[in-house]
């Protein structure tokens, strides 16, 4: 009996997320001109059509740009962090790890907001601006499994090496980051999908120049109303984010 | 590499402690210890957990900085020193070895970083490797090994730099007992042929004593006593240390009074005599006497019931009631049961006057 109440619980939340997800990458490959079921038959013009208009194009490939180097400064502002707190403990540790886990309770859509008042006062333009934002709400999703990796890793190694004559820095790099670099790998996919996908902060902060792929989609939806040219242009970026997952698992894996 | 060149005495001392003193916060982990290990000794730390031990440790290795009081090496000051300046071999408490690299790669770190040349650095790992018996391992991981063979390649680790000092901590602790027994012998050779200063970090009073030429019994951040295993063993200074180095008859006496250089003690009811000085007359002292110096006797100022008896093979371990006291002793089966001994049965306890050592803390 419980097992029939989890086992629709389960099946239910998977229907009611997984199936709208593969209805609209399976529209993307529609050669009709409508959303229509079953498809009138399979070709790939949608994803020819997104591609020749020049805003999807142009913020697709910003897109990617602003994950590649967002989620490497993420995970480098991380790691700072996370060395600190798996080998301190007090206020100061403390304060280190809500600072860095806020932005995950706090709605993006205020923050969003908050920075757009912010950088306006500041003068700050709009694709820094994004980079600052997106550093800031992928910072939670490095921080988790730096802390992990790290506090996994006893101490006693790094002060081995420097007991052999490694100095702070080579006793880091030689013996350290290789146990943690499976913790590295991760939360850079992390933070790299979270950048990749993250729209309700970007929607304040997006601008000329500065056109993320899922606020140029969201517009262009609310504007042009192709319904099957955005489908084309999400499953490009589900499937990036896919193949950015299966990358991760497949060189970081836990040895 | 610069160093403070800050004359001590002329004794052979490779690490002196003066004064040295630990605080975290309010919390004194360390007081003002002052220690001095000599060139090529094997010098064992011994304590319980939390005396302080690690601590002392961590400062000899340079993790951690004295609140006060300095730490010399060879005679230079290294307080301000970091770890990685010292050049100390250091086998830590689960080895520590580097998972993503080989035995050869894990020994030969050291020399990596001392910038030495590839065939040299070989030549030296290979000699290393050879000196503990691991030679034929070079290229397996340290997952792959046993846990003596994991010690074995820490070791070898720590004293292919050629270190000043060797310090191990708890080195025995991840190892079962037959293994334990082992690598205490192999180490020592091993440090008696290299003739390396050497610090044993342990809270193993057999592995302190059978290993180490002296050894200094640490006890709430504090050294009670310094000393051969055999002193300290034989004539403990507190109660603390008495205890702590194996089991003892913790006695209550009272300074009668002295005849010539005899004191005269009341132990039990009866008086003894204790070659010893310096005692206040009427005065309490904690006395301790260790259970295998007992003998049973026929006849005897001491005679007691026996209250219980354990047979543990070679020895046999008794128990007597004296006036009320109870003593434990210790001795030969064969000698004690030649005494009739049996639950029940008065017997005599003697012992010589020069094992009853006045204790110089309060008894408890």
């Amino acid at each position: 009996m419980r097992r029939m109440v989890l086992y629709s619980a389960v099946g239910i939340s998977a229907f009611l997320t997984l199936v709208p997800i593969f209805l609209v990458l399976v529209q993307a490959f529609s050669a009709g001109e409508m959303l229509t079921f079953p498809l009138p038959g399979l070709s790939v013009k949608w994803f020819v059509r997104a591609y020749t208009v020049p805003e999807i194009r142009e913020s697709f490939l910003f897109s990617v740009i602003l994950a590649v180097v967002s989620s490497v400064f993420s995970v480098m502002l991380a790691l700072c962090g996370a060395l600190y707190v798996s080998r301190n403990g007090g206020v100061l540790s403390r304060l280190v790890t809500i600072l860095a886990l806020v932005p995950l309770v706090f709605p993006a859509f205020i923050l969003g907001l908050a920075l757009l008042f912010f950088f306006k006062a500041g003068g700050v333009n709009a694709k820094l601006g994004l980079l600052i934002a997106h550093i800031v709400i992928s910072i939670p999703y490095a921080f988790r499994p730096l802390v992990e990796a790290l506090k996994e890793t006893p101490l006693s190694l790094e002060e081995a090496a420097q007991s052999l004559g490694a100095g702070p820095l080579s006793s880091f790099v030689l013996v350290t980051f290789p146990q943690i670099a499976a913790g590295v790998g991760t939360a850079w996919v992390f933070c790299f999908v979270v950048s990749f996908s993250e729209l309700s902060a970007t929607l304040f902060l997006a601008g000329p120049g500065a056109m993320t792929l899922p606020v140029e989609l969201f517009s262009y939806l609310e504007f042009q109303g192709d319904q099957l040219v955005v489908a084309a242009a999400s499953t490009a970026q589900v499937l990036l984010t896919l193949g950015m997952v299966f990358l991760g698992n497949r060189v970081f894996r836990r040895r | 590499m610069k160093q403070q060149h800050s004359p001590i005495d002329g004794s052979q001392a490779d690490v002196v402690l003066a004064g040295v003193e630990k605080r975290y916060g309010n919390t004194i982990a360390l007081r003002s210890m002052d220690l001095s290990i000599e060139r090529g000794e094997l010098f064992a730390l011994l304590g319980p957990s939390g005396c302080g031990k690690s601590t002392t440790l961590r400062l000899i290795a340079g993790f951690e900085q004295p609140s006060a009081g300095r730490v010399f090496v060879r005679g230079n000051d290294v307080t301000r020193i970091p770890s990685s300046k010292r050049n100390f071999g250091i086998v830590f408490q689960g080895f520590a070895l580097f998972p993503h690299m080989t035995v050869a790669q894990n020994v030969g770190f050291g020399l990596r970083m001392r910038k030495l040349q590839k065939s040299e650095m070989k030549q030296r790992v290979m000699s290393a490797l050879e000196l503990v018996g691991l030679d034929h391992l070079a290229d397996r991981y340290p997952r792959q090994l046993s846990g003596g063979q994991q010690q074995r390649a820490a070791l070898a680790r720590a004293i292919v730099i050629e270190p000043d000092v060797l310090v191990l901590d708890e080195p025995m602790s991840a190892l079962d007992k037959i293994l334990r027994d082992r690598m205490q012998v192999e180490i020592r050779r091993i440090q008696q042929r290299l003739k390396m200063t050497t610090i044993l970090v342990t809270h193993d009073q057999e592995e302190a004593l059978g290993m180490a030429d002296r050894v200094g019994v640490l006890n709430g951040g504090r050294i009670e006593q310094v000393g051969t295993p055999r002193s300290i063993y034989e004539t403990p200074r507190t109660t603390f240390v008495a205890t702590f180095l194996g089991a003892s008859n913790l006695l209550t006496g009272k300074v009668e009074g002295y005849d010539g250089a005899q004191a005269a003690i009341s132990v039990a009811g009866r008086v003894i005599s204790i070659p010893r000085g310096g005692l206040e007359r009427g005065a309490t002292v904690p006395l301790s006497l260790r259970p295998e110096k007992i003998r049973l006797c026929a006849h005897s100022p001491f005679m007691g019931k026996v209250k219980e008896m354990t047979y543990k093979g070679s020895t046999t371990y008794v128990e007597v009631d004296v006036n009320g006291v109870s003593f434990a002793i210790s001795g030969d089966s064969a000698q004690i049961r030649g005494q009739h001994c049996e639950v029940g049965n008065l017997v005599g306890l003697e012992w010589d006057a020069r094992d009853v050592v006045v204790l110089e803390d309060v008894a408890s």
